[in-house]
């Protein structure tokens, strides 16, 4: 009976350690941790999923060696070391992405080096990794990834629409074919501009920052819209 | 040109045209934390301008004397998170020793520098360009010095901001990201000066 | 005393245990990458290359030296190498790779010259600042509206003026072999 009320429990510790950080403790959205590679890698679309994926694997890898070695780091070193680890996990990713995907690697350029410093990942290192197990480690690393990349995709199609007037696929991740999806601005075969309503002010750093403020403004409207609609149903139910 | 105008011109540009938090989005972590209150902006900006001239002056030296020889220069971003988070703690330690004063300023905002991007992306971002010492130099002074202006700044508008009435929705970081984004675009128009 | 000493002792063996681990792995990792990395670039001089001449081939100019620092209007740049470009035979023209510093960064770009001047340009690599408009906007504009250097304008001013001299020195260099011939 009690292994059975223990798994229940531990299954549900699970769930929340891989839910939580994807919407309701989004780390961008929500926790607004990692700003940095968020306004400044949403650009385009590709850029985003690329630097998510990598974020994601680095979070993960670091989340899992962290909690593994928890009980063998002592205390009075614990931020050298997970700095150490996150750092070579990063070099790895560098190393790795520079060899595969070069142009990934090129457009990301500096902001790779700086997930070393990214408050998530640091952050999730010293508030979780180090004092859960392995699994959960794990999961909320997958989970933060997750998170993260949808959160940096948003604001990227976002951008890229309104600045550039078309998604572009296919110029990073070079193994699809390029493809140019006309919706603000379309351009016939010789690169005459038929029609063209994109503002190239949100390619450039204003346009990060007003994207971001206006989604952090839209979720506090949906926030506050909630909470007026549950003090109403509480008053009706008072009635 | 000679090298000391190249120099003061890195300064500059690299202070006004190029700033690093409204172009680049170093730092923005603190910027957004810190920048609500003018004194401890100038804390941090004064840590900031501190950790990062001071890195660049040491890791510079490793990478170009140390690592190129030795023909690891891959491992730059282990060496120089090391060195930034060894040298926040000496700071840090130094600083308390001598000026206790000093320490009550910027005592706090020591253990946030290390993972200010700022500091690792100005050290990377130098060595990755291939700056030569005094180019490195010039760019973390700017840069740091820019950080400071505009974190300064910043605090004072939302010092200011908190006095009006704003839609419930925007209140707090949105609409410090409003302003940023207008700060943004009003460094925007330097960009000139470069000519 | 003794316990302080044991603690010390464990922190510092342990630091330096997953010092030299990761040191292992990245070496280990470069080790693997390190050839496909080199191929890259080689890749990326050759993509440019195709840039500048569609459907060419290239040969290297072996007689070519390297030359380091040449001063030009507001930078010193490097002329690299030089390719000589043929389609069926026919000498379409040159191309030099340059490489010069401005105090944002490094640019490693090829400039193909023949007898009307100055033709495309490509960059092979650029460490400018990251959202520098001078690849998209820059080159873009020169590349396809066949103007000349000077009047095309663009945000990045300091790099434009980078790009203007690396491109001079190649064509100066072209004059002076032509003149010699």
């Amino acid at each position: 009976m009690k292994d059975l009320a223990y798994r229940e429990e531990a299954r549900a510790r699970h769930k929340e350690s891989f839910l939580a950080p994807i919407i309701k403790a989004n780390p961008l959205f929500v926790m607004l941790l990692g700003t940095c590679p968020a306004l400044a890698v949403t650009k385009s679309l590709e850029a985003a999923i690329g630097m998510g994926i990598l974020f994601t694997f680095v979070l993960t890898c670091s989340n899992v060696l962290v909690s593994s070695l928890r009980k063998i780091i002592p205390s009075e070193v614990t931020t050298p070391s997970y700095i150490v680890i996150i750092a070579t996990f990063v070099t790895l990713v560098k190393l790795l992405t520079n060899a595969f995907m070069p142009e990934l690697y090129a457009t990301l350029g500096v902001f790779l080096s700086l997930l070393v410093v990214n408050c998530i990942v640091l952050g999730r290192s010293e508030a979780f990794a180090s004092k859960n197990t392995i699994f959960d480690s794990f999961l909320d690393g997958i989970g933060n990834g997750i998170g993260f990349t949808w959160a940096i995709s948003l604001m990227a199609i976002i951008r890229e629409i309104l600045g550039t007037g078309m998604m572009t696929f296919g110029k990073i991740f070079t193994f699809i074919p390029l493809i140019k999806l006309p919706i603000l601005k379309m351009v016939d075969a010789s690169n005459e501009i038929i029609y063209d309503y994109s503002i190239s002010l949100f390619q450039t750093p204003v346009g990060a920052f007003l994207v971001f403020g206006a989604i952090l403004a839209v979720i506090a409207a949906i926030g506050n819209l909630k909470a007026k609609k549950a003090k109403y149903k509480q008053k009706e139910g008072n009635k | 040109m000679s090298y000391l105008v190249a120099f003061l011109l890195a300064i500059i540009s690299s202070t006004l045209i190029d700033n690093v938090v409204l172009s680049r989005f170093y730092g923005i972590c603190s910027f957004i934390g810190v920048g609500n209150k003018t004194k401890s902006s100038i804390g941090m900006g004064l840590a900031v301008t501190f950790v990062t001239v001071f890195a660049t002056i040491i890791c510079w030296p490793i990478y170009n004397f140390l690592l190129i020889p030795a023909e690891i220069p891959y491992m730059d971003t282990v060496v120089f998170i090391l060195v930034i988070a060894s040298l926040v703690q000496i700071v840090g330690y130094f600083i308390k020793k001598k000026s206790p004063s000093l320490y009550k300023t910027l005592g706090i905002y020591l253990p946030l520098i290390t993972t200010n991007c700022a500091v690792l992306g100005v050290v990377q971002g130098n060595t990755d360009s291939g700056l030569d010492f005094g180019m490195s130099v010039a760019n973390a002074l700017g840069t740091s010095i820019g950080f400071f202006i505009v974190i300064f700044l910043f605090a004072c508008i939302r010092e200011r901001l908190e006095g009006y009435k704003v839609p419930k929705a925007l209140k707090g970081v949105p609409i410090a990201l409003f302003v940023a984004g207008l700060m943004a675009m009003a460094f925007l128009g330097l960009q000139g000066v470069a000519g | 005393m003794k316990e302080n000493v044991k603690i010390y002792l464990r922190a510092a063996i342990v630091l330096s245990s997953i010092g030299a681990v990761s040191a292992g792995v990245i070496g280990a990792v470069n080790l693997i990458t390190k050839d496909r990395i080199a191929q890259n670039e080689v890749n990326a001089t050759n993509k440019a290359l195709a840039d500048i001449y569609e459907n060419a081939s290239f040969v290297e100019d072996s007689e070519f030296e390297k030359q380091e620092g040449v001063q030009m209007d507001n930078f010193k740049v490097n002329l690299l190498s030089r390719y000589e470009a043929k389609k069926e035979e026919e000498l379409l023209g040159f191309v030099y790779k340059t490489s010069g510093k401005n105090s944002y960064g490094e640019i490693v770009m090829l400039v193909g010259i023949n007898e009307q001047g100055i033709g495309r340009i490509s960059f092979v690599s650029d460490t400018q600042t990251y959202g520098s408009t001078l690849e998209d906007e820059y080159l873009y504009k020169y590349n396809n509206n066949k103007r000349e250097l000077d009047d095309v304008s663009c945000g990045a001013t300091y790099g434009a003026k980078l790009v203007k001299d690396m491109a001079k020195a190649a064509e100066n260099d072209y004059l002076s072999r032509k003149e010699g011939k």
